[in-house]
């Protein structure tokens, strides 16, 4: 399994969205979460996925595709 | 109206009697010894002459002049702040440097004059639609200069304000609004989560009477309703207002469990924004300000900054960047925000090239504010922090720590009472614990007139002396300051947001799959507290994590969705079965016990 599909599952697991939602979603707010509740994703991501997430690259990671590019990318 | 402050009759004190050079401000007299009886009465005619007030000597309670915080209260209501209404106070300062700016938000700016006449003109529209004294009013808006008009308009007529969280989804929302019994609105299409024609048709099925609803989307013409309805005031007649007539109605839950409207007093807000601007800021200061305005930091912030005289702004954007760019400007002395809007702020890239020199005061509250961060934000920024802390079934502000104090003082403690609050430490019993150990924090003074239509809820967190128990845990620091240390109550702070996990709680129960659930928070570097959901799914059943939030999203605001759900095979129970929150709270810490943890649930 690729990095992309585990955090696909892992995301697909914490909220319960399903695939297509995951790439097809406009915004985290359509599919229900607060801007905060990305700070609480990214502590999960970096104890589970061993990466560093810069805040500050966080108020352009606005959906969940650009979530998984960037933490993909790292 | 200038009231005194504690400050001034400490000087008083030390200039009376010279020997005297320690005079703690919220001690007792009589717990400290530091005056006799005779002293005391010595006082009254020292602080007759020097604050220009006549007391009845016949019939004085000594118990009004224990401390000088109590004394500057007493004075201050002599002088007539006990019958201050928002009415007053706001003809007071419009009238002062009428051709100053009194309020910007964004890139409009109003002087006191324009204000004046606008929020004058509003009110006499609002009566001509039939908003009048006592009238509850609700506001769907996002931050914007209608809602500080309107703010300033009802609260002018004597009308209630009735602000909506615009985060809540539509239940909740018309819940509240069901139990506010309002039946006049003050909207926008779209604010937030909220759209209006969906609550309006939500609430009309529901039975529930609209009598107005006045509109700010503006036509093809570019003005709204809103615009519209403002007249010619000279011919308004104002009934009388007191200051002890209830000025707003702001819900703290709302929504699963039984809404909680919290039921203000003018003269309560009136002089809280007084004292506190007395406090933590002067007229040569420019204040500015991000709160939602439905949110008590929001419309206290406004009406404190006001209070000022000075020119106050606010912006719509809550984006970090744009935040430290107006910051950067340095056109505002004084910012007040939350400990997570800091910890977003140090944590991103942009404060490296953020200007700070223009800001000379910071004042942070709306949940706790850890040493740590106290120091990250003095240090990154120069100057002193203003600790403060309240709640609203107090009007919001309790104590806070004062200019000057010690850099212990201000990263340990969220200082002391302001002038008009006591408080104590109490155990369980509501007795109070000895000086220095841990207790429930009890606060008497600007408490709320009670909860909206529910003496049941009121009764339970106000006994028959005035004192209101506020589920915080406290202790004296020292001798005068207090830190908070915790919470008595079931509420977490996530992210500046007071959410009681019972609200969530229930929503897991109507799961039919669900046999029990329990929401519990856990420190967060950002969030100060994220949510934690356990839950024990029914023997033979089938869930996923993924069905629950699915459901619970589609119940709850979106701040409420839990920020992690595990699946456990059965709670940890105390006596009698009820769930011990302690035990899963240090699971959510540490990790759940292996012959507890579910990884499906089957």
């Amino acid at each position: 399994m690729d990095i992309r599909e585990k955090l696909t599952g892992f995301l697909s697991e914490r909220y319960g969205w399903t695939d297509e939602e995951i790439k097809e979603a406009e915004s985290f707010e359509a599919l229900g979460l607060d801007s905060l509740s990305l700070y609480s994703l990214v502590t999960e991501c970096e104890e589970k996925f061993g990466v560093k997430v810069d805040t500050d690259d966080m108020t352009e990671i606005d959906t969940p595709e650009k979530f998984i590019n960037y933490i993909a990318g790292k | 109206m200038k009231l005194i402050t504690e400050t001034e009759v400490v000087e008083l004190i030390k200039k009376t009697f010279p020997d005297i050079n320690d005079v703690p401000a919220t001690m007792s007299f009589t717990q400290s010894g530091l005056l006799t009886s005779l002293d005391i009465v010595t006082l009254i005619f020292e602080i007759e002459t020097e604050f220009d007030v006549h007391f009845d000597l016949e019939d004085l309670d000594l118990k009004l002049f224990d401390s000088p915080i109590m004394i500057a209260d007493t004075v201050n209501n002599m002088k007539g702040a006990a019958s201050l209404t928002l009415r007053t106070l706001f003809d007071e300062i419009c009238s002062k440097d009428v051709s100053q700016p009194a309020v910007t938000f964004d890139d409009v700016t109003y002087n006191y004059s324009d204000l004046t006449e606008r929020v004058h003109r509003l009110a006499a529209g609002f009566i001509n639609e039939g908003i009048k004294k006592g009238t509850h009013t609700v506001i769907i808006l996002d931050n914007c200069m209608e809602y500080i008009l309107s703010y300033f308009a009802l609260f002018y007529i004597g009308a209630v304000p009735v602000p909506i969280n615009t985060r809540w989804n539509p239940a909740e929302a018309v819940k509240v609004i069901k139990d506010s019994g309002a039946s006049y609105f003050i909207a926008r299409e779209h604010s937030g989560k909220l759209r209006f024609s969906q609550l309006r048709e939500m609430l009309e099925n529901d039975g529930v009477t609209i009598d107005r609803v006045i509109l700010c989307d503006p036509d093809e013409s570019g003005r709204s309703d809103f615009d519209r309805i403002a007249v010619d005031d000279t011919e308004t007649v104002l009934d009388p207002l007191s200051g002890s007539d209830i000025a707003m109605i702001s819900y703290t839950s709302g929504t699963t469990g039984t809404p909680k409207g919290v039921m203000l007093r003018h003269s309560d807000i009136a002089k809280i924004s007084l004292y506190t601007q007395q406090i933590w800021t002067d007229e040569n200061d420019q204040p500015f300000s991000i709160a939602p305005l439905y949110s008590a930091q929001g419309f206290l912030s406004l009406l404190i900054n006001f209070a000022t005289g000075s020119r106050f702004k606010m912006i719509s954007s809550f984006n970090t960047n744009d935040i430290l760019r107006e910051i950067s400007k340095k056109n505002e002395t004084i910012f007040h925000t939350q400990p997570t809007m800091w910890t977003m702020l140090l944590n991103s890239r942009a404060i490296n090239f953020a200007d700070f020199s223009g800001l000379n005061k910071i004042v942070v509250s709306g949940s706790l504010c850890s040493p740590e961060l106290a120091k990250r934000i003095e240090e990154r920024l120069g100057c002193d922090l203003l600790n403060a802390y309240g709640l609203i079934e107090g009007t919001s502000v309790v104590t806070m720590t004062r200019y000057g104090d010690s850099e212990e003082v201000r990263r340990n403690t969220v200082g002391r009472p302001i002038p008009g609050v006591e408080i104590k430490i109490v155990d369980e019993n509501r007795k109070p614990v000895p000086h220095g150990e841990i207790g429930e924090l009890a606060i008497r003074g600007y408490v709320m007139a009670g909860y909206y239509n529910n003496e049941e809820k009121t009764a339970e967190i106000t006994d028959d002396e005035g004192w209101l128990y506020t589920g915080d845990l406290a202790r004296y620091y020292d001798k005068e300051n207090i830190s908070i240390v915790g919470r008595c109550k079931d509420m977490v702070i996530r992210g500046g947001y007071n959410v009681y996990p019972s609200d969530i709680e229930e929503v897991i129960l109507q799961i039919p799959q669900v046999q029990t659930a329990a929401v519990v928070g856990r420190p967060h570097d950002v969030l100060g507290e994220e949510l934690i959901a356990f839950v024990v799914v029914r023997a033979g059943e089938t869930l996923s994590t993924n069905d629950i939030n699915r459901y619970v999203f589609q119940h709850l605001a979106n701040y409420k969705l839990p920020d992690h759900i595990y699946l456990i095979s059965d709670m940890p129970a105390i006596l009698a079965g009820k769930i011990d929150k302690k035990v899963l709270s240090e699971w959510a810490v540490n990790g759940i016990p292996e012959d507890k943890q579910i990884l499906f649930a089957e």
